[in-house]
């Protein structure tokens, strides 16, 4: 084996607390190798970590006659329920508020190299998505994006995920106030938080600036947070409209407003106190109704603001909830150049101008504006993105931001450097104009990548902006202005809802063969904050979408009144005259007569279902006792490493710290307010678990409790002999056999 | 050269349009074409100047790619184990085999034809083979003598391309252009050696 590491290289240059859970982690597989871990908690494990599944990796793949067993060497060895080893996966980066680094993209261009297919994918999250990755890379992979301050943690899994918001924070015209440092900071307090280790389903959060625009989309976050001033007199309070409870998914909600006005200084104990009522009370049996929204469903937002109220009253005091607001500059960006205007327009019909129409907006700061790179499908090369991270040093510094309609965009760029930044992105083939028009489309992975899809988002929306952007330069504007989105199934990645055009899909049984298709979504709208839903039409063959499109886009165009949307045209006309308009475009001929039916857009294989999968964005239920003791297993491993290679001292703090990490992970059961104190844990597990005699054994009492509470009086110091450390660890394994009996007798019941 | 992440690209001779391909690839991983396991087809022919079609594989992808606005077929190795003959040779093997095998599937939609007189030999794998000079003198003298093998008499000139930014990338070429049905046999050889 080679003696360079990326974890020796990098050595010293990550932080610590990071450097050490990306340690954890590689354990972890290295455990699950040895068959030390339970499959079920690796994969809410490496879940938690971004490491999420591709379609196929069930080791089972249709090649349009049947399906085929891929044969890899792992053997049995799996990644998690019914997912092989060596398979390969997605990693998924989450970039807080879509912010990314020049440095940031070198890296993730280097790991698009070589650990991926040379493609980075922007998500409808603002997240970045690297595919095809063997797990084994992943923990390098992960060290050197922390080098450049990216973490992976809980991007998947029940978890928070992705704190995303809108991308125009900070320069926005219309926005109340810069929502980045309180997202920022809502971001890194919830990141590993005890209370967000509950959830029986994931936890999304967006933020925006404003009320009326599409850009934060908070409407259907599950905390959706929108920046309000009140005051008068010059004197003015910052707080959010706190909506919660918003979800697309196979039947979309509205987020419900919890408080109309909550100040700032209460974003993060609310939150804290939020997260913690949804990991009490929210469902956790039936995945398919864990969401908060059907919390809020249940028990009606007043009751669940009484609750979190409730909640919050009991919180221990956190000075992290406001110290922050004492110094919010410190994610102000700084402008690399001096603003200038740049005067007059070049040439209307020139390529520059076209752009510049579709993708430049004016920043609230005179002189600058944002430049939106447009991404075809959200995908980039690793070359592209080198010159792209040049291009932001040149003219922007650090301040590119990924958008949820998986595009780029630079901000603070002096107008003046227009032309020129223009030049650079036509010369790296990223200089298409029509951002936020009708050719610059959403779509999910869909059946290109995603275990869930039914139909190729992706071939749909490549096939829809080809022809698209051939006609861009004669459609009406009107039509120009329509947004298509894009998703494989009904789980609504792509956010087809609030598309005006929305595609979800769906097969259909024809002849006795299956036939993809699409369900035509209509009626939503972006504009509030992503404020309403489409509802389906009728379900189109995947190849007429095209023709669908052009039809609905000409009718709306001949039959609108003055300034109608879509939704609106929709509204009026009705659906049922809607689907009279598209009937025609629903039937299927035979297979014989024109077998291109039967197959997708950019699949030649025959269509089939066969290789849907088991989704994981539900994760895996594992409650934070799970991964407590899970954890204090690890730690008595790692004990006995320790010991092995002599480290007589450490291997013997570390036996003391996994009873502590059993201790917390029962007490937290009764009280979720222990901290990590060993003097509070250990006092809170006599309390809760010793004296209640629910640790304990039958047979031996309380004596595996008491080999921490001697351990704790003591201190480690007289147990660093090697034979003192052997005899700690032991006892070590000995209490952590006991909490797991003591638990799997209580069971996960909680307060 | 042993490089377990070495990476191969045969340039094309023409510009064609390659996304008639795909059901060609999508065909390979059904019948079995080569003797790797084969685990997708992707589509990236929206995006410019880099990958259009992927073959990817558990231990190889085979990438029809336009990098630097020249198609060639790339040829990634992730996890071949190093042979006794290093990974160059294995690898060339194995690209040429992929080319000559797509050139044999020309038809009227679909015509690649492979040049063998210009290589990029890359390793995808900064933190051995940083893009810098230390690196080619590693690796110069096994990948002269590796290409030296294939290219018999024929001269060939080796030189390091890109920035330090850049996976460390060697250009080859060669005076002259031996077909693939002279240089397989040869490699066939060598392996047997």
């Amino acid at each position: 084996m080679s003696a360079l590491s990326w974890k020796k290289a990098l050595a010293g240059k990550i932080r610590e607390d990071w450097a050490r859970e990306i340690d954890i982690y590689e354990t972890q597989i290295e455990l699950r190798k040895m068959g030390k871990i339970e499959e079920k908690l690796f994969a809410e494990t490496r879940l938690r970590r971004g490491v999420y599944g591709q379609r196929y990796d069930n080791g089972q793949r249709h090649d349009g006659e049947q399906s085929r067993t891929l044969n890899y060497p792992c053997g049995e060895l799996t990644k998690g329920p019914n997912t092989v080893w060596d398979a390969p996966g997605m990693q998924r980066i989450k970039l807080p508020m879509g912010g990314l680094s020049a440095d940031q993209l070198d890296v993730l261009c280097e790991l698009a190299e070589e650990y991926s297919d040379q493609i980075l994918h922007v998500t409808t999250r603002q997240d970045i998505q690297l595919h095809f990755i063997h797990i084994e890379d992943t923990p390098d992979l992960m060290r050197r994006l922390a080098v450049v301050g990216i973490t992976t943690r809980e991007a998947c899994g029940n978890s928070v995920r992705n704190v995303t918001a809108c991308p125009y924070a900070g320069v926005c015209q219309q926005q109340a106030f810069d929502v980045t440092p309180y997202a920022k900071a809502l971001t890194f307090f919830l990141l590993g938080h005890d209370d967000t280790q509950d959830f029986g389903r994931k936890f999304k959060i967006a933020f925006s600036g404003c009320k009326d625009n599409a850009c934060g989309l908070t409407n259907f976050h599950d905390l959706g947070c929108i920046a309000r001033q009140r005051g008068e007199n010059g004197k003015f309070e910052r707080g959010f409209e706190y909506y919660v409870g918003g979800g697309l998914g196979s039947v979309p909600q509205a987020a419900q407003l919890m408080f109309e006005f909550l100040p700032v200084t209460e974003l993060l104990p609310m939150t804290q106190a939020l997260c913690r009522v949804f990991g009490r009370l929210g469902e956790k049996e039936n995945r398919a109704r864990a969401r908060i929204k059907f919390l809020v469903k249940k028990l009606g937002i007043e009751e669940l603001r009484r609750l979190t109220l409730e909640e919050r009253a009991k919180l221990r005091p956190d000075p992290r909830w406001t110290d922050y607001l004492q110094d919010l500059s410190q994610s102000d960006e700084t402008p690399l150049r001096l603003p200038a205007q740049l005067g007059g327009v070049l040439s209307e019909d020139s390529a520059f101008e076209r752009w510049r129409r579709t993708n430049v907006l004016p920043q609230q700061q005179q002189g600058y504006v944002t430049a939106k790179v447009t991404l075809p499908l959200g995908d980039f090369t690793p070359t592209q993105g080198r010159r792209l991270s040049e291009l932001a040093r040149r003219y922007t510094e650090d301040s590119l931001r990924t958008t949820v309609d998986q595009n780029l965009l630079f901000r603070w760029v002096p107008e003046a450097d227009l032309p020129e930044l223009y030049s650079d992105l036509d010369a790296i083939g990223l200089g298409d104009s029509g951002a936020d028009t009708i050719s610059d489309i959403t779509a999910c992975p869909g059946t290109d990548t995603c275990k869930l899809g039914i139909s190729s988002s992706r071939g749909l929306a490549g096939e829809l902006r080809r022809r698209l952007v051939a006609v861009q330069g004669s459609l009406d504007p009107a039509a120009n202005a329509l947004h298509i989105k894009c998703s494989g199934c009904f789980n609504s990645c792509g956010q087809h809802h609030v598309a005006d055009l929305g595609f979800l899909g769906v097969s259909r049984n024809v002849g006795g063969r299956r036939v993809p298709h699409f369900q035509l979504v209509v009626g939503g709208e972006l504009t509030g904050n992503g404020r309403s839903y489409g509802l389906a039409i009728g379900a189109i063959p995947s190849k007429r979408v095209p023709e669908v499109v052009e039809r609905l886009t000409d009718t709306y165009v001949k039959g609108k009144q003055a300034d109608e949307t879509f939704a609106m045209f929709v509204g009026r006309i009705g659906k049922k005259e809607v689907r009279k308009i598209i009937d025609d475009f629903t039937q299927v001929p035979s297979y014989e007569s024109d077998p291109s039916y039967y197959s997708d857009w950019g699949d030649p294989r025959e269509y089939t279902i066969g290789d849907l999968g088991v989704g994981e964005c539900a994760g895996e239920v594992v409650s934070f006792t799970q991964f407590g003791l899970a954890a204090s297993e690890r730690e008595v491993f790692e004990a006995q490493l320790l010991l092995d290679e002599g480290k007589v001292k450490e291997a013997a703090e570390r036996a003391y710290s996994a009873m502590l990490q059993a201790a917390r992970s029962l007490a937290r059961q009764k009280n979720p307010n222990v901290g990590e104190d060993p003097a509070e844990v250990v006092s809170e597990f006599k309390t809760h678990c010793v004296d209640t005699k629910e640790f304990w054994d039958p047979f031996a009492g309380a004596k595996f409790a008491q080999y921490l509470f001697r351990v704790h009086a003591e201190g480690t110091a007289k147990m660093q002999s090697k034979e003192g450390a052997h005899q700690l660890i032991e006892e070590a394994q000995l209490f952590v056999d006991a909490a797991h009996q003591a638990y799997s007798r209580i069971g996960s019941t909680v307060v | 050269m042993h490089a377990e992440k070495i990476q191969i690209k045969v340039f094309s001779s023409g510009k064609p349009d390659v996304a008639g391909y795909v059901p060609v690839l999508q065909r390979w991983i059904r019948d079995r074409v080569i003797s790797e396991l084969l685990i997708d087809v992707v589509d990236y022919s929206h995006v410019s100047d880099g990958p259009e079609v992927a073959l990817i594989g558990h231990d190889s992808d085979y990438v029809l790619d336009r990098a630097g606005g020249k198609l060639g077929l790339l040829y990634a190795s992730k996890r071949n184990t190093v042979s006794e003959h290093g990974t160059l040779l294995p690898a060339l093997q194995r690209v040429f085999n992929a080319c000559l095998l797509l050139e044999k599937e020309a038809g009227p939609q679909v015509r690649l034809a492979f040049r063998t007189d210009e290589l990029l030999v890359r390793v995808a794998d900064r933190l051995s083979a940083p893009n810098n000079d230390a690196t080619f003198k590693r690796f110069e003298p096994t990948l002269r003598e590796g290409l030296a093998r294939i290219y018999g008499l024929t001269p060939f000139t080796l030189k390091r391309v890109g920035s330090p930014r850049e996976l460390f990338s060697i250009e080859v070429r060669a005076l002259a252009a031996p077909p693939l049905s002279e240089l397989l046999p040869r490699l066939a050889a060598v392996a047997q050696s």
